[in-house]
């Protein structure tokens, strides 16, 4: 099934792959809309990168995945490639899925007239390998309402400021209450097999003071969960490191209040 | 393969009808079936933007998108910005201000310009910067193109006399 | 600077060339389609070094749609090379890169062409496969070629440099600095691919359309390979979408050729972009031992180099690389006595060639590298350390030559003064995020060094006044139509709109060496000149005679011919044109040959006079560097090049432009092998091969323009495509060490280089 084929069609130009059917589903304007629905976001799988980008509705109920979308390749790639492709294809690199498994997003789909609902946090199981089943269709992302107060913020590194796949990527969402951390996610993308929640950070900073010392600590614990490969961008030691200094840049940046939303 | 996919486009602000088969892609529909040379391969997997067109609007990589999707879709290339005989200002200023070289990146590049011009009127050089960001070009360095689309966007389209471009 | 009474030298203009191109009527080679034409597509090697045991193309040649299959055993002459005939066009007992084409089918499209590969049987025998030069130079190394793992060349196989005394030198020294330093792999990525298409003509002609920067040179290629005269191959290059060195080799051309003649159908050939990875020429990677002596003062007594060029597979203009290397390694300095080796060395990966800079991208960022070392630990100003070795006239370089127009201080002062530069003002500080300056200066050529490299022209003035330009020349974008019409227009006072320039064809065109070493504006000019000169000058004649008069107060200007101070009589163009056919049965036609003056360099100590024009620039960056990411912003970058006179500082500037940001991508972000000598992993696609976007240029850029105004360019002009590329990386680097205090030694600055480097400093 192909979508924006921004992943899937540069492999066929080059015949690496070989499809003998594409179902080319970009036309199902029922699966390009952004919904607020039960307080939560509702977001169709075509849904393009600049629609979430520009998406004032995005901007305002999950900010670091605007600011992810605005991020990813270019302003032509991202008029073409849509959320559901990204999940998809499930590069480690997909720059969409830290922040929503920081937001708790779940993917919702459809085989055999059945509907089925998966936590994001299940749904990567391998370098570009889902657990969606053979001739399964994603029908919506589903980001559930934000608790009131909270903050997000995404921060990428790639090696040029033009197109590039993320060496490493950050996603934190945040509630503090008189600066200590109520309810804090961290995700990573491109720094394992699967883009993940560095689950021991998180239990580390839950109930602590926000300040340099607990997030320096929640850094190296994010660093020491990330299982990096090594590349032709980053060494594996470069990737650890970069968790590490953007862990905590993007947890300062939350305490001082620089965080979207 | 045997099938063909019927196909309705409009391109330019002309209706075609087109049979295409499953595998090609609308650059190369573009360039073999409606004579379009504008829009050219350079790498064939969105990165160069050598191929770049609008389509509805919106600037996209043409070797990715597959002819048999785009039923009624709305194509506009270089050769669709031009009135009679007029150039239009990108394409003007391009010229006069020095930010054609080798030529082969311009009409995508010019082409992104436009869906910025389009929706933003007044941008700055961050803005011009980002909204090329897709179109490489090894020959100008980017330097006089953003110079150029910033003077379009301030009503200019060639250096006023006495004044470096 | 004086004001130049000219009238079209020296105008701001828009190119000739410029409505063609923004309206997209310009037909690349692409763009064109002929009746019948088939798609090539070539098999290429699977490995990187190996024997082919078996190749069978039966079961591809009889899949219907395929017209025709070749390989090594088709071609008449199969091996080809100009310094040493290395490479086949189709492998034939041998690969030895992943490049090497084993067979090219013919079909009726690009798919069936595809299929047709899967359709190929080959066995291969792999070999030990040779990726170090330092590896493959060693004796009892595995041999890449017969004659073994270095290209021949005198008696040690190597390119040699003696000037004066260098132990005495090196005794003389106070300080001696010794110092590798390396750079990368770099892939020219013009937005056009390599593409040709070749048929017969209607009167049984060869004919060849390809993206080319020299057709002359390839045209003589293809005649040898397929044992025809040269008059009877036929190569026109309408258009080209970017060369930068590239389009220099012949690539494509034997086999679409081959395959025309075979099936007397036009055959088009297109790399992919990963083909122009795998298969296309490179920057050398080069290992640079430098060793420096220097007076405390600041004088430097004697620079000894070692450079070793991995060359990969094939030689194909390597020695012209290496030549450069070795005349100009020691930079834009004075330098008494000098000991320079350069070994070419085979390794088993794409063949080293022309790249903007040609050698001495490379070179300058060592000798920068060193010399900014050397400052700061004599404690000299980087900038004054500078100025006092730069070069001034009677200098002679390290290969004995005193160049004229010699202009490197006025650049590093004009440079300096842009960037308001403060000796002894350092930007470190300990903050996270480290600004530092740093200050690169180059030497570089005009015209090909160390080679024959002429250029013939034709103007001709028609019946009606207007103008042929006739040139065998390339435009690859720099806008060298343009430049050539303005020299015609104002040597002939022909207006604007009445010109026009030919396209390169090697049947009908004045023979022109090749676009490349930045040669055009300042030979082809030449040569344009004095065809110019030479149509003037019978026009002259007639005039002088009708309007009696001397034929030195005539002005040539707006399509006429006219008595100075007498303006009233006058003849035009056309009238002298219709006049001399009418009465004398003569035609204007002017014809000019320029071929640059070279001494060749001696093998045994490199002396010579090996161009006759060379160029200078310098650079200050800005750098701001993040301590924790080592990631890199260049946040100003003023530089000023010496283009000997900008017969159109527009376009001037575009090149300079564009070879800021080239040089950018080179220092930054561009590499091929980023574990290299390692082939793994490889950036063969523009996902992983970064070169520079919009989002990449500097916070500020500014480049100013110098007129040294050369003796024998053409008004003055001195090239200037590839200078502006050379002198970034040194530049950037020795800003990061006046940032952050770390002596950069190996491009490019990727920021886990630069991380490391500042984490081992710390130690």
């Amino acid at each position: 099934m192909v979508a924006g084929g921004t992943d899937l069609l540069p492999q066929v130009n080059r015949y690496l792959l070989k499809p003998k059917v594409l179902i080319s589903i970009r036309n199902i304007s029922e699966l390009n809309d952004i919904q607020e629905t039960e307080g939560g976001l509702m977001i169709g799988p075509l849904v393009t990168h600049s629609s979430l980008a520009n998406s004032l509705t995005v901007k305002a109920k999950a900010g670091s995945l605007a600011e992810a979308a605005a991020r990813v390749g270019s302003p032509l790639i991202r008029n073409l490639g849509t959320i559901g492709g990204n999940l998809c294809w499930a590069s480690p690199a997909a720059d969409t899925a830290p922040p929503l498994l920081t937001l708790g997003a779940a993917v919702i789909w459809q085989q055999g007239g059945r509907e089925r609902k998966k936590d994001l946090a299940d749904f990567f199981i391998g370098p570009n390998r889902t657990c969606l089943p053979p001739g399964a269709l994603i029908t919506g992302i589903w980001v559930p309402p934000l608790p009131p107060g909270m903050k997000t913020i995404f921060l990428k590194l790639g090696l040029r400021n033009g197109a590039a796949i993320s060496v490493v990527s950050v996603a934190a969402s945040l509630v503090l209450e008189d600066r200590m951390v109520r309810r804090v996610r961290l995700a990573f993308g491109s720094v394992a097999p699967v883009p993940f929640l560095a689950g021991q950070a998180e239990k580390f900073l839950s109930g602590k003071p926000l300040e340099a010392e607990t997030i320096a600590a929640a850094a190296d614990l994010a660093a020491a969960e990330a299982s990096p490969a090594s590349d032709v961008r980053a060494s594996s030691w470069y990737r650890r490191e970069m968790t590490r200094v953007y862990a905590r840049r993007a947890l300062t940046a939350l305490s001082a209040g620089n965080g979207t939303i | 393969m045997d099938d063909w996919i019927d196909l309705s486009i409009v391109l330019n602000g002309a209706p075609h009808a087109l049979k295409v088969r499953p595998n090609w892609t609308l650059l190369r529909v573009l360039r073999e079936q409606l004579g379009i040379t504008s829009v050219r391969e350079g790498c064939s997997e969105g990165q160069c933007g050598a191929c770049t067109v609008l389509l509805n609007g919106d600037p996209v990589p043409s070797c990715l998108l597959l002819a048999g999707t785009l039923e009624n879709a709305e194509i506009v290339t270089l050769e669709g910005l031009k009135k009679g005989d007029r150039l239009h200002p990108l394409q003007e200023a391009f010229h006069n201000f020095g930010a054609v070289q080798c030529g082969f990146c311009t009409p995508g590049m010019i082409l992104s310009a436009k869906a910025l011009l389009d929706r933003n009127p007044n941008p700055g050089y961050e803005d011009i910067r980002e909204a090329i960001s897709g179109n490489l070009c090894r020959c100008t360095g980017y330097l006089k193109p953003v110079e150029a689309i910033y003077q379009v966007s301030r009503g200019r389209t060639s250096p006023a006399p006495e004044e470096d471009p | 600077m004086a004001e130049v009474p000219f009238q079209m030298v020296g105008r701001r203009m828009p190119r000739i060339d410029g409505e063609d191109l923004v309206s997209a009527r310009t037909r690349y080679v692409d763009d064109l389609f002929f009746p019948r034409m088939l798609h090539a597509k070539a098999l290429l090697s699977r490995h990187h070094h190996a024997w082919i045991r078996r190749l069978d193309v039966t079961r591809a040649e009889h899949l219907p749609g395929v017209a025709a299959v070749i390989t090594a055993r088709d071609f008449p002459n199969n091996l080809f090379g100009r310094y040493i005939k290395d490479q086949a066009c189709c492998a034939s007992d041998k690969v030895r890169y992943l490049g090497d084409i084993l067979a090219v089918v013919a079909a009726e499209d690009a798919d069936t062409a595809a299929e047709a590969l899967e359709r190929i049987e080959v066995e291969y025998e792999e070999l030990p496969a040779l990726f170090d030069p330092l590896e493959a130079m060693k004796p009892g190394a595995a041999p890449i070629h017969p004659h073994g793992n270095l290209v021949p060349c005198g008696k040690n196989n190597r390119w040699q440099v003696r000037k004066g005394d260098i132990e005495r030198g090196l005794q003389e020294a106070d300080l001696v600095l010794q110092e590798t330093y390396t750079s990368q792999m770099t892939e020219h990525v013009s937005i056009e691919p390599h593409v040709a298409i070749a048929m017969i003509d209607p009167q049984g002609m060869l004919l060849i359309y390809s993206a080319l920067q020299g057709p002359f040179g390839r045209a003589t290629d293809i005649a040898y390979i397929l044992n025809r005269p040269l008059s009877k191959v036929r190569i026109i290059v309408p258009a080209v979408g970017g060369g930068f060195g590239g389009k220099n080799d012949t690539t494509i051309e034997p086999h679409v050729a081959l395959l025309a003649l075979k099936t007397g159908r036009p055959v088009k050939w297109r790399w992919t972009r990963q083909e122009e990875f795998l298969c296309s020429s490179v920057r050398h990677p080069f290992i640079m031992r430098h060793e420096i002596g220097l007076k405390k003062d600041g004088t430097i007594t004697a620079k000894r180099v070692t450079a070793i060029a991995d060359i990969g597979a094939y030689c194909i203009s390597s020695p012209l690389v290496i030549d450069k290397h070795v005349a100009l390694t020691t930079g834009p300095y004075r330098v008494p006595h000098v000991w320079v080796d350069g070994y070419l060395v085979y390794t088993n990966k794409q063949m080293g060639g022309a790249l903007r800079g040609f050698g001495m991208a490379q070179a300058t960022f060592a000798v920068e590298a060193q010399l900014d070392a050397a400052a700061r630990e004599l404690g000299i100003d980087p900038l004054e350390i500078r100025l006092k070795n730069a070069l001034v006239e009677g200098d002679s370089l390290a290969v004995g030559q005193k160049p004229k127009a010699v202009a490197i201080k006025p650049c590093l002062e004009e440079v300096a003064r842009a960037a308001r530069y403060t000796p002894g003002k350092s930007c470190a500080h300990p903050a996270n995020l480290a600004r530092g300056r740093g200050i690169g200066a180059l030497i570089y050529t005009t015209s090909i060094l160390n080679y024959p490299n002429p250029s013939a022209a034709g103007v001709v003035v028609n019946m009606d006044g207007s103008v042929i330009v006739e040139t065998g020349s390339t435009d690859l974008g720099q806008g060298s139509k343009t430049v050539l019409a303005q020299m015609a227009a104002e040597i002939l006072g022909v207006s604007w709109d009445k010109i026009s320039v030919t396209v390169a064809d090697t049947l009908t065109t004045p023979y022109d060496n090749i676009t490349a070493s930045s040669r055009v504006t300042f030979v082809t000019g030449n040569a344009v000149v004095r065809a110019a000169q030479d149509a003037r000058g019978q026009l002259a004649d007639i005039a002088a005679e009708l309007l009696e008069a001397h034929r030195g107060d005539l002005r040539f200007a707006e399509d006429k011919v006219f008595v100075q101070g007498a303006s009233q009589k006058f003849k035009t163009l056309a009238d002298l044109a219709r006049y001399l056919f009418q009465k004398k049965g003569e035609i204007v036609m002017g014809k000019g040959l320029f071929s640059p003056p070279q001494v060749r360099m001696d093998e045994e100590t490199g002396a010579g006079e090996p161009t006759p024009c060379y160029t200078y620039g310098a650079a200050i960056a800005e750098v701001e560097v993040d301590r924790e990411t080592g990631l890199l912003r260049i946040v100003d970058l003023v530089a000023c090049y010496d283009c000997g006179r900008a017969i159109n500082p527009l376009l001037t500037e575009g090149q300079i432009d564009g070879g800021l940001v080239h040089g950018i991508g080179f220092t930054l972000m561009e590499d091929m092998y980023p574990r290299y000598p390692s082939p793994d992993p490889s950036a063969f696609d523009l996902g992983s091969y970064l070169v520079p976007s919009s989002k990449d240029i500097p916070g500020r850029v500014r480049s100013i323009i110098y007129e040294s105004e050369d003796p024998i360019g053409p008004f003055g002009a001195k090239g200037v495509g590839e200078v502006s590329m050379n002198v970034v990386a040194a530049a950037v680097a020795n800003a990061v060490y006046d940032a952050v205090g770390v002596r950069i030694k190996d491009l490019p600055i990727t920021p886990e280089r630069l991380l490391k480097a500042m984490l081992a400093q710390r130690e």
